[in-house]
């Protein structure tokens, strides 16, 4: 078991499940991304790749229940580069859950959607609309 | 052309889960007159929309939509959508969705709020209609960030127009 102060490895991954209605399709750069503010709250909950590993636990099965989201990751590193603290708060639910904690302002919550990656991606799930975009760009047609 | 929005209840959720007012937006005929603003009540909340594009149904369809998200729907804890949020952000649409313009991203925010985005063009437009911070925030890939207040929305969205033409 991982205790509650164990440090956090800058090349930590951490998860952040996201609704289907907070993804979008980016045409300046061509892809799906979650929106920025997936990453507004000041105490963001995020779970920690070191205790889902401790407990055997993919990625996923942070998204157990939860069948329409997907899930992205961010480095720990890349966080505490935006000055951000990682805690680690478990709940009794999740063992893995903790909070990215700081100020997180537009510009910052742009650079965190950026960064970003989808480590799982529902896209049966996703608002059609954003789909119609994507599927506009990559095919060669229009919106 | 006016739109309408009207209170709804929606279908059966939790107590704990259920929005507290939900909000749907409806096409009215065009001569009939169209009221501005929002409010409490049962009243039938219009605005009024230039010529508008051809998304403008959609998007309105959309952000209705986003009242029926219950507490919790991120997977955390994030509130429900507020129907004045909804409101505001169907306002601003009508008077932005003028033929040509692209369709925009709508996306609910955690605090209750609704987001309208655009990324195209080298620009990353987003308008937040929030009780906690509310504002516009655009960056140009060439190099320049701006914030203004949500009041400037609207003109905001006009300089940038070419730039967010479809394609």
């Amino acid at each position: 078991m991982i205790p509650d102060d164990a440090p956090v490895s800058e090349d930590m991954s951490l998860y952040r499940r996201v609704h289907p209605k907070e993804i979008v399709w980016n045409e300046n750069d061509r892809c799906l991304r979650p929106g920025s503010g997936v990453f507004k709250d000041p105490e963001m909950s995020i779970h920690l790749d070191d205790v889902l590993k401790d407990e055997e636990r993919e990625p996923e099965s942070v998204l157990d229940g939860k069948p329409q989201h997907s899930l992205v990751a961010l480095t720990a590193g890349f966080v505490k580069g935006e000055e951000q603290a990682v805690r680690r708060t478990p709940i009794p639910e999740d063992a893995s859950h903790g909070e990215v904690c700081g100020n997180k302002s537009q510009a910052r919550r742009k650079r965190f959607a950026r960064a970003a990656e989808f480590v799982v991606l529902r896209e049966d799930a996703l608002n059609p609309d954003e789909v119609a975009k994507m599927r506009a760009a990559t095919d060669g047609g229009s919106e | 052309m006016g739109y309408a929005v009207s209170p709804l209840i929606p279908p059966v959720l939790p107590p704990e889960a259920q929005p507290v007012r939900s909000a749907r937006i409806e096409v009215l005929a065009p001569q009939q007159s169209a009221l501005a603003d929002r409010g409490e009540g049962p009243a039938v909340y219009m605005v009024v929309a230039p010529e508008a594009s051809p998304w403008y149904r959609a998007a309105l369809d959309r952000i209705s939509d986003l009242t029926a998200l219950a507490v919790g729907w991120n997977g955390y804890d994030a509130r429900e959508i507020k129907a004045d949020m909804v409101i505001d952000a169907a306002a601003f649409l009508a008077k932005v969705a003028f033929p040509g313009i692209a369709p925009p991203s709508i996306t609910p925010l955690a605090d209750g709020g609704v987001q309208v985005e655009w990324h195209r063009g080298g620009l990353d437009i987003e308008i937040a209609f929030s009780d906690d911070e509310p504002g516009v925030f655009i960056e140009d890939r060439q190099g320049s960030e701006i914030e203004l207040p949500l009041t400037e929305a609207v003109s905001a969205i006009a300089s940038y127009w070419s730039r967010l033409q479809e394609t």
